[in-house]
């Protein structure tokens, strides 16, 4: 029976190693890669034509648009609009990998900590560095919230400034663990299945379609996280990065 | 929108619970460098001696060498080419296809618009033309109707003067019929009276045979009959 961690290995195809560091090109490389040719090549496809009247394919690329472009206007506003690429970019790494590991036997790379930390951390340098670039000592006015009696400003602000310094450990961890412990899951039930069978033999071959039901129904959910979370992950992405554009708090 | 974010962040929650301290409680005893094939052959073996508890302790069985989401061997391959991916697809969307599906949006966007400009004017155009259809119709309307009060008019005025015309002819008829009747009438009164003065003349020769003159006997007939009415 297949060990349910064992998914989650990451192996080396083309062993890399530059000044002493392993960079090399592994199974995980391999599902980013084939992500990037899904994205290039469906919004390739999808510009085409460049139709009036649009196909599927455009349809579907216009629809993803207009919801990240929806995204960005209702929460960022329509100065916003200068992250449209860059919320476009991590919403489709982070959406079409969670969907690539559905397949079977497939990695799911956004189920790693440290490619989620990649991105959330990106995102907290870039909003800390064009915030004060931006807005100067103004930016801090972020822990600051307006309002507040004076004397609770000495809770309060160290509040604030340990749920900023949050913010990529929380993206970050939400994604890599709905993604980890929905593919754990499944694995897990799959197991039953086949441990069942192992063990009470025709019988169990019966029995063990309650956990096989079961995981029909999981992955149905899965295909939903993974969505999900690339929309929260989005989602949030815009929230983060509107404090570049105003400080309104 | 928040409630999304709870709910899942719930979710993520409890499957940790689940999972996260049997995977850390497993790492610390067996904690060491080894390789991915022996954890798995770890894992079956596990696997084969205790099938009933299935695939649970199997993953126990893993995570003797921990997660390999916590081991930092392999962190800098996968920053590296993700930041290569990235970059690929950011320069790919900004560049390209974000542009370009941008541009054919907000042209069809144009096109519709301007479409349903036109649409709108045309509307009014007709309209304009419907209102003007509908005024001469009004005007036709009453146009027919003075044209056919006039001729009813006309006609009563002809029927009116006709049947005038008819009857003061008739009364001048009855008028001459009624005064030629009334000299014949006269005329034969005249007779009779003439009549009866002869016959009463004749009589009276012969009863008492006198010779009578016929002009008194005229004159009292007519005395008698302006006595009678």
């Amino acid at each position: 029976m297949a060990d349910p961690i064992h998914q989650f290995i990451i192996e080396p195809i083309v062993p890399l190693q530059v000044a002493g560091i392993d960079i090399s090109y592994t199974n995980s490389s391999l599902w980013m890669t084939i992500s990037v040719l899904v994205s290039v090549t469906f919004m390739t496809l999808a510009t085409w034509k460049k139709a009036m009247v649009p196909g599927r394919v455009q349809m579907a690329a216009e629809m993803m648009y207009g919801f990240i472009a929806n995204m960005i206007r209702e929460n960022i506003g329509t100065r916003g609009m200068e992250y449209f690429p860059l919320v476009f970019t991590i919403f489709m790494i982070v959406f079409i990998g969670n969907m690539l590991g559905m397949i079977p036997w497939s990695f799911t790379y956004t189920s790693h900590l440290i490619v989620t930390a990649a991105l959330a951390l990106m995102i907290f340098f870039m909003v800390v560095i064009i915030g004060i670039v931006r807005h100067g000592a103004h930016f801090f006015h972020l822990f600051l919230p307006p309002g507040v009696p004076a004397w609770l400003l000495p809770l309060i602000i160290p509040i604030e400034i340990v749920s900023f310094l949050a913010r990529p450990i929380t993206l970050s961890v939400r994604l890599f663990a709905n993604m980890m412990a929905g593919h754990l899951v499944l694995k897990v039930f799959a197991g039953f299945s086949v441990a069942m069978l192992a063990a009470f033999g025709t019988a169990g071959l019966f029995m063990g379609i309650v956990p096989t039901l079961f995981n029909v129904a999981l992955i149905t959910f899965e295909f939903l996280i993974a969505f999900l979370q690339a929309y929260v992950f989005t989602i949030l992405t815009c929230i983060y990065l509107k404090d570049t554009i105003e400080i309104g708090h | 929108m928040q409630a999304v974010i709870r709910h899942s962040l719930l979710w993520a929650a409890c499957l940790l619970l689940v999972r996260v301290p049997a995977a850390m409680a497993d790492r610390a005893p067996v904690h060491g460098d080894a390789d991915p094939e022996a954890a798995h052959s770890a894992a079956v073996d596990a696997a084969h001696a205790d099938a009933a508890h299935g695939a649970a302790d199997a993953a126990h069985g893993g995570g003797g060498v921990g997660l390999p989401q916590f081991d930092p061997s392999s962190f800098a391959s996968q920053v590296f080419w993700l930041a290569i991916m990235f970059v690929v697809l950011y320069v790919f969307f900004s560049k390209k296809a974000l542009p370009d599906l941008g541009a054919v949006m907000k042209k069809r966007d144009v096109h519709i618009r301007g479409a349903l400009e036109s649409a709108k004017r045309q509307k009014e155009v007709a309209e304009g033309l419907q209102a003007e259809y509908e005024r001469d119709i009004e005007n036709a309307r009453l146009e027919a109707t003075g044209a056919f009060t006039a001729a009813e008019k006309t006609i009563k005025e002809k029927a009116d003067a006709g049947y005038r015309a008819f009857q003061e002819n008739a009364a001048k008829q009855i008028a001459k019929t009624e005064a030629e009747i009334e000299k014949a009438k006269t005329a034969a009164m005249e007779d009779m009276h003439s009549l009866a003065a002869e016959i009463a003349s004749k009589a009276a020769e012969k009863i008492i045979g006198v010779e009578t003159d016929l002009d008194q006997a005229k004159t009292l007939v007519r005395s008698l009959k302006a006595k009678a009415a």
